[in-house]
């Protein structure tokens, strides 16, 4: 992720936030810092008015010591600039420090408080939004910010310090001269102006043409194949070269117009200095203008044209900073759509039975139904079969039992309790999720299998891992439990992969079971495995599981067939297959040949 | 190193002229800037003694203003806006041309990177992914190279132009004090050098924080259902924080060596304006020096920090680019798989084409001949020995299990890649014969992933060509069964779709890429397993007006449906590579083989709606 992440599209939320609600917003976290912020701010300000202060003394050591033939003096000034230099550059190093401490102190506090709103946030709003786009805003858009505010402050306080200090120097030595001079500062802060007005909206275009010519190197590259199916090379490399073109000519454009703005201020540089000797000569018989102070006015000069270099700097900066505050603020004021109810009932483990009633749902919120009028019921210590073809509403089921969704008709209720009286965290306790592949997060083994969960200690990973036969493999790693997952658990099989899944499941001592099966065949060998694993997590335990296996059909209580979100059959196998009906017909085509088995059953 | 001056020579060589404004221009620039200083030194002498200054040319300044009425003051003053105004002009105009040409090597890099792998074959993007591909094109050419390619080598060429002038300038003045003010120069380099090693470091370790707190918050969110499913929000919370925190010490590290650096740069030219005053002074003490002199000399320190910072920044930054450099060539070192005219090649038959053939329009009749294919370095033989004959507009249907090698052998036809061994024949001519222009305008093809394109539905289904009137449109829109839909769009054919435009079904999709193979009025048709996400009755509203046009043109079909099966003329079954069996259906369904088991199945999934 270390690809800029670029939008140009904005959700309704963020186009109605202000920028000064969004930065309001954020203002609290800097108020729990504020004594370290003074405590910044009065460092700087000593910073400023000490790096003013030597070219004073140069002055003096030009004007006096030299003046005088004293050396000896000399070299007493020219010691005491050095200890003032240094005390200035020591001084602004512990400024700098403790300003980027306070800065990451309340970046830390808001990309806290980000991940945790975000982790509250239901599944469907991880359905809308990208993980992509979620790292963006919590990585990048909180890093502008960050940016802004260290350099931000510097900026506001420190060169307007700086530069006020300046003339307020230039003002006590000659203020004919200084009046004059400060003649510039107004003319500059309209180029300022001017120029941020011509160039902002061309600095987010440059980046807009970037994000195409990125978008359409993409789209042909993933297709190369088919441009030259079609022998379209020509038309391919004519749509590149035009994103190209489209971004060369933004660029070009901003580029220009920052070096002639760069270049007309620093023309002002030699203007000042023209003024300096033109009028110094005039009025220095009126003001006693020494040598030494026209070379204090020049260094003086000099110097208040370090800011400039940091404003340009910091358009871009402030720009990328805004349109962050906005998009993190939108996400902060995002609700939860499945709360939490305000008098949960307590429920502590299936006692009855599970039932769907007349639920129906749809993903999308509209007449696009995954489930049409779902009812059935699983008696605690049942164990069930969901069959059908992909996308026919199985999976459903599960993440529905889960209430990582509610439906929009009917209800889901366990003994008899609506599951949405019960808190969420208390109701998926009692359940064990397992996938078609298992999901691994960064870190070592043992703690994939307990989820770093309390009361899931190491005796019960072992235990856990030893009932579905994982140890065997576990054992085999050169660090065993302690081995670290790579990413996307590449390090382990497929058929590893699915008895560490059972182990995790089996380690969190589930009430039910919720199965997806994998549809990908392992060797036979493996399979064995898993097969008796399955067995032993499914005894005597209520399980709902989204069979692709002959052996799990052949060993639950009941089967359930679903067709396009529809419950069409029920009953065991062999009631099934002699009803001769789609069942039979799934059954040839699906589990006939599975796994290597060839079923004589039906 | 000069492998990587030669890659760059290749670029410059069409700008002759804006490298000549630079070479000759910047020069003239910093003499420009250099003499400013000098000036303001006469002006601090004429302060102090009230006359002009005993140099020749200050003399032969004041002569000139004075010709004009003007004062010593003035003379000097107004040079200074002048050659001020000169030196800002001079470097806005090569600063402008330079960052022009930083953007035209960019774009120049950027689009020859791109164009060579319009020829390149799918060895080529199996190595390289699409996103690294992307990054390569874009981070690598933009923020490494292209800057570096100009910018970079121009400045450092300001940069020693600068300390140069400088130099001879403080040498004309004073040579003693000018080795004075070079002291504190080595000082620089060496803190550079040490600073480059800590810091990189410091980066490194910071990259590999953010890369973990990335990865954590990914991992997450990924995994939000499991996450959720088993209630491990708190566990999740204590791995963020963890993250987090790690990250910041690594950040604050990291901003204190940096500002240890960047306080040390900015002392030593505080600091070397201190020895200059003191060296400077004792001059002026003795009387060997004016203090015109040293302030001009105060003013010239600065003008010999500052380069080094550009010198250093090319040191880094020619380090990235050579990696840069690498990374692009790279991509050339892999060979296209398919070459024009390729008669004369490995495998060709010797001779090519006559231009008058290339004009006489194409039957369509297809032979395999003992054709054989294997990736570039893999043994395992994808195609083994596959022959067969298809008579000029027949209907050929595929089938065979994934990985038999279906996709792999019709994309031989329009030569996205060449057989390793035997030859395929058009009409009696090897493929190999042909123009591929002409070859590829005769085929029409519609992959199992659509691969449509951010663009009008029009310009996708034409893909910019030219030779698609209205009429073909249409007709292909109306086979395709989109006749009606388009019309539903917002701008009809107009209609943008893709990345920022509307987003289509992917039946639609499916529809668009068939409309795509059908306007070119292709002789010869291939599909791949292209219905797939179609309701059953626009896929067989389909089909119905596919048979229709069909017999035109010679149609290969990887397909499992059991009525396209039923109508083809010949029915080709694969395994492995080899063909297993091969007839037409109702035979082969009676011989009760390896088809017949194949065409059970598809009957059962029909049924089921799979």
């Amino acid at each position: 992720m270390s690809a800029e992440f670029f939008e140009d599209e904005k959700t309704a939320a963020e186009r109605d936030i202000p920028s000064r609600k969004a930065f309001s917003g954020l203002l609290p976290l800097l108020k729990e810092h504020k004594y370290d912020l003074v405590f910044c701010l009065v460092l700087l300000a000593t910073g400023t008015i000490l790096s003013v202060y030597w070219p004073i003394l140069l002055k003096d050591a030009v004007d006096i010591d030299i003046k005088s033939h004293d050396f000896h003096g000399l070299l007493m000034t020219a010691s005491l600039i050095i200890i003032i230099q240094v005390g200035t550059i020591v001084m602004q190093y512990f400024q700098r420090i403790k300003l980027e401490t306070i800065g990451q102190a309340v970046m830390v506090t808001l990309k806290r408080k980000l991940f945790d709103h975000v982790l509250s946030l239901d599944v469907s709003f991880f359905d809308r939004n990208p993980v992509g786009r979620l790292l963006a805003r919590i990585e990048s858009d909180t890093e502008s910010l960050r940016m802004l505010f260290t350099n931000t402050v510097v900026l506001v306080v420190g060169d307007l310090l700086l530069v006020a200090g300046i003339y307020a120097v230039m003002f006590y030595y000659s203020w004919h001269l200084a009046s004059l001079l400060i003649i510039v500062v107004p003319i500059i802060a309209a180029l300022v102006v001017i120029f941020e007005r011509k160039t902002t909206r061309r600095f987010l275009n440059v980046r807009k043409k970037m994000a195409e010519v990125t978008a359409t190197l993409t789209e042909f590259l993933q297709s190369m194949s088919i441009v030259q199916i079609f022998h379209r090379g020509s038309y391919a490399r004519r749509r590149v070269d035009l994103a190209n073109k489209a971004k060369f000519d933004e660029d070009v454009y901003v580029n220009v117009a920052v070096i002639i703005f760069f270049n007309l201020v620093f023309f002002f540089e030699s203007v000042m200095f023209a003024v300096v000797i033109y009028f110094g000569d005039k009025w220095r018989h009126a003001e006693l203008l020494t040598s030494g102070t026209i070379i204090m006015f020049i260094i003086l000069i000099w110097r208040s044209y370090d800011p400039i270099w940091r404003v340009s700097e910091q358009l871009s900066t402030i720009q990328k900073a805004i349109a962050g505050a906005k998009r993190i603020f939108a996400l902060l004021s995002e609700p939860q759509c499945l709360p939490d109810p305000e008098q949960p009932v307590a429920w502590g483990g299936l006692k009855e039975a599970i039932r769907f009633e007349n639920v129906w749902f749809s993903y999308t919120g509209d007449n696009n139904w995954a489930l049409k009028d779902a009812t059935f019921e699983i008696t605690k210590g049942k164990r069930m079969a969901l069959v059908g073809v992909t996308g026919g509403g199985k999976t459903t089921i599960i993440s529905l039992l889960l209430r990582l969704y509610d439906p929009q008709r009917g209800r889901i209720t366990v003994d008899g309790i609506d599951i949405r009286k019960i808190r969420k965290a208390d109701l998926r306790r009692q359940f064990a999720l397992v996938l078609q592949d298992i999901f691994l997060f960064p870190g070592d083994v043992g703690s994939n299998i307990s989820l770093d969960a309390e009361g899931v200690d190491e005796t019960r990973i072992k235990t856990a891992a030893k009932t579905v036969d994982a140890d065997r493999f576990i054992g085999k790693l050169e660090d065993g439990y302690a081995t670290e997952v790579s990413e996307k658990g590449s390090n382990f099989s497929r058929g590893e992969r699915q008895l560490l899944s059972f182990a995790r499941a089996l380690a969190s001592n589930p009430d039910i079971l919720l199965l997806d099966e994998a549809t990908s065949s392992v060797d036979p060998e493996t399979e064995r495995t898993i097969q008796a694993s399955l067995k032993k997590l499914m005894s005597g335990r209520t399980s709902i599981i989204v069979a692709h296996r002959l052996s799990t059909i052949l060993d639950v209580d009941q089967i359930m067939v679903i067709r396009r979100g529809e419950i069409i059959e029920r009953g065991s196998h062999t009631e099934l297959i002699l009803a001769n009906g789609y069942y039979s017909k799934l059954f040839h085509l699906q589990f006939k040949h599975r796994n290597g088995v060839t079923a004589n059953a039906g | 190193m000069l492998d990587k001056i030669k890659w760059f020579y290749r670029y410059y060589r069409r700008y002759r002229y804006v490298l000549a404004v630079l070479l000759i221009l910047t020069p003239v620039q910093v003499a420009f800037q250099v003499s400013i200083p000098r000036l303001i030194g006469w002006s601090i002498d004429y302060f102090d003694k009230d006359t002009v200054p005993d140099d020749v040319v200050a003399v032969w300044l004041a002569d000139i203003g004075a010709s004009f009425g003007l004062g010593v003051a003035a003379t000097l003053a107004l040079t200074v806006v002048l050659f001020g105004g000169v030196s800002c002009l001079l470097y806005a105009f090569v600063q402008s041309h330079r960052a022009w040409m930083n953007l035209r090597l960019e774009w120049l890099f950027r689009q020859d990177a791109f164009d060579r792998t319009t020829d390149k074959g799918p060895n080529f993007f199996n190595k390289f992914r699409t996103g690294d591909l992307v990054t390569r094109m874009t981070d690598d050419v933009a923020e490494k190279l292209s800057w570096f390619a100009c910018s970079g080598i121009f400045r450092l060429y300001e940069a020693l132009l600068l300390v140069t002038f400088t130099l001879i300038m403080m040498a004309t003045i004073d040579t003693r004090l000018m080795l004075w003010s070079v002291g504190p120069l080595p000082v620089l380099i060496v803190i550079f050098f040490i600073s480059a090693t800590v810091l990189d470091k410091r980066y490194e370790h910071l990259q590999k924080r953010i890369s973990h707190f990335n990865d954590v918050m990914e991992a997450c969110f990924s995994g939000i259902r499991v996450v959720k499913a088993y209630v491990r929000e708190k566990a999740q919370k204590a791995s963020f924080d963890e993250a987090v925190y790690d990250r910041r010490d690594a950040e604050i590290a990291t901003v204190k060596a940096q500002t240890v650096v960047e306080s040390m740069y900015f002392y030593i030219w505080q600091l070397g304006i201190v020895i200059v005053l003191v060296a400077g002074g004792y001059m002026a003490i003795n009387a060997d020096l004016s203090t015109g002199k040293l302030g001009a000399f105060v003013y010239y320190t600065v003008y010999l920090i500052f380069p080094m910072f550009d010198i250093g920044q090319f040191l880094v930054k020619s380090r990235q680019s050579a990696i840069s450099i690498n990374r692009l060539v790279e991509l050339e070192e892999v060979h296209p798989m398919v070459v024009e005219g390729d008669s004369e090649g490995p495998n060709g038959s010797g001779g090519s084409g006559s231009p008058e053939d290339s004009n006489s329009p194409v039957q369509g009749g297809l032979v395999f001949d003992r054709v054989e294919f294997n990736f570039p370095g893999s043994p395992r033989k994808i195609i083994d020995t596959i022959s067969f004959e298809i008579a000029p507009g027949q209907t050929i249907a595929l089938v065979g299990r994934v990985g038999s090698g279906k996709t792999w052998l019709v994309n031989m036809v329009p030569r996205l890649v060449d057989p390793t061994g035997g030859t395929i024949k058009l009409d009696g001519r090897d493929l190999k014969e042909f123009q591929l222009e002409d070859l590829r305008r005769n085929i029409g093809y519609v992959p199992q992933e659509p691969a449509l394109f951010s663009d009008t539905v029009r310009n996708n289904i034409t893909f910019g060509r030219k030779e698609v009137d209205q009429a073909l449109l249409d007709w292909a829109i109306e086979v395709a069964q989109l006749k009606d839909e388009i019309a539903t769009f917002p701008d009809g054919l107009e209609t943008a779709i893709g990345t920022r435009g509307m987003s289509i079904s992917g039946g639609q999709k499916q529809r668009l890429a068939l409309a795509r193979a059908l306007v070119g009025k292709p002789r010869i048709l291939i599909l791949d397993d292209c219905t797939s996400a179609l309701d059953s009755s626009t896929e067989t509203a389909l089909w119905d007006r596919l048979h229709e046009v069909m017999p035109g043109m010679t149609a290969l079909l990887i397909t499992h449906r059991p009525d396209t099966l039923q109508k083809a003329d010949q029915v080709i079954v694969l395994g492995e590579g080899k063909i297993v069996e091969q007839g037409k259906h109702d035979q082969l369904v009676k011989s009760d083989g390896e088809y017949a088991r194949i065409y059970r199945r598809y009957q059962l999934a029909e049924e089921i709606g799979a």
